[in-house]
C-alpha cells in the first residue's frame, strides 16, 4: 500500500469520527435521561441505602447529557458547527481551569480553616466530567441565544 | 466584512426563511449574516451567488481593517 492511500483511508476515518453525531430526536432522549436521573439523584437519600444505587446514577446523568452533547440540531448547519466548536473549546479550557484549581482551593481554605494534615484533594472523574459537560450544553445553548 | 444580503433578497422578493431553504442553511444563519454576526464560508457564499445570480463581490465586500 503506498503512503498516499494510507493517508487517503487514515483522512477518510478521522473525517467519520470527526463528523459522528446523533440525529436531533435523541436530544430529547438524552434531555429526559439526564431530568430524570438528576430527580432520582436528589431523592436518593430517601430512596436508596446503599451508595452503589446512587454512583450508578451519576453515570446514567453524565451519558444522558453526553448524548445531549452529540445530538444534531434540528438544522445542523456551519453556523451551528462553529459555535459547537466554541462551546467545546470554552467547556475543555473551563473544565480544565477548575480541576487544576480545585486542590489549591482545598489547600487555600485548609491554610485559614486547619482540620487536621491539610490535604492536597483531587476530583472525582464525576464532577470533571459533569463540569465538562455542562459547560458545553449550557455555552452552545448560550452562544445559539447570542448569534441567533 | 459588509454584505448587501438584504437587499438582494428585497429584489428576489424572497424571505430569509425561503433563502434559507434554498441554501440548506437554518433561517437564523441568514439573519446571523445580514447583521454581520457570522461570515460564511467559501461554499456557502458560491451558493448565495448562485440564488443571486451574481459574484459573491458584489454582495460581499471587505471593510478597512479586513
Amino acid at each position: 500500500m503506498s503512503t498516499n492511500s494510507f493517508l487517503d483511508r487514515e483522512r477518510r476515518s478521522v473525517d467519520q469520527i470527526k463528523r459522528f453525531q446523533l440525529p436531533h430526536s435523541f436530544k430529547r432522549i438524552g434531555l429526559i435521561v439526564s431530568v430524570l436521573a438528576l430527580i432520582v439523584l436528589f431523592a436518593s437519600s430517601a430512596l436508596f441505602e446503599s451508595a452503589f444505587y446512587k454512583e450508578m446514577i451519576k453515570y446514567v446523568l453524565l451519558f444522558g447529557m453526553l448524548i445531549i452533547v452529540l445530538a444534531k440540531e434540528q438544522i445542523e448547519d456551519e453556523r451551528i458547527a462553529q459555535l459547537r466548536l466554541q462551546a467545546f473549546r470554552f467547556a475543555f479550557v473551563f473544565g480544565v481551569i477548575m480541576t487544576l484549581m480545585q486542590p489549591f482551593a482545598h489547600l487555600f481554605v485548609d491554610l485559614f480553616a486547619p482540620d487536621g494534615e491539610p490535604v492536597f484533594a483531587e476530583k472525582s472523574n464525576f464532577k470533571v466530567l459533569w463540569y465538562l459537560l455542562a459547560m458545553q450544553i449550557f455555552y452552545f445553548e448560550y452562544l445559539k441565544k447570542l448569534y441567533r | 466584512m459588509k454584505n448587501r444580503l438584504k437587499v438582494e433578497r428585497a429584489i428576489l422578493d424572497i424571505t430569509q426563511d425561503e433563502l434559507a431553504r434554498r441554501i440548506g442553511v437554518s433561517r437564523q444563519t441568514i439573519n446571523s449574516i445580514e447583521k454581520n454576526r457570522y461570515v460564511p464560508s467559501t461554499v456557502l457564499a458560491l451558493k448565495l451567488s448562485a440564488v443571486f445570480g451574481k459574484p459573491v463581490n458584489e454582495f460581499f465586500m471587505l471593510e478597512e481593517g479586513d
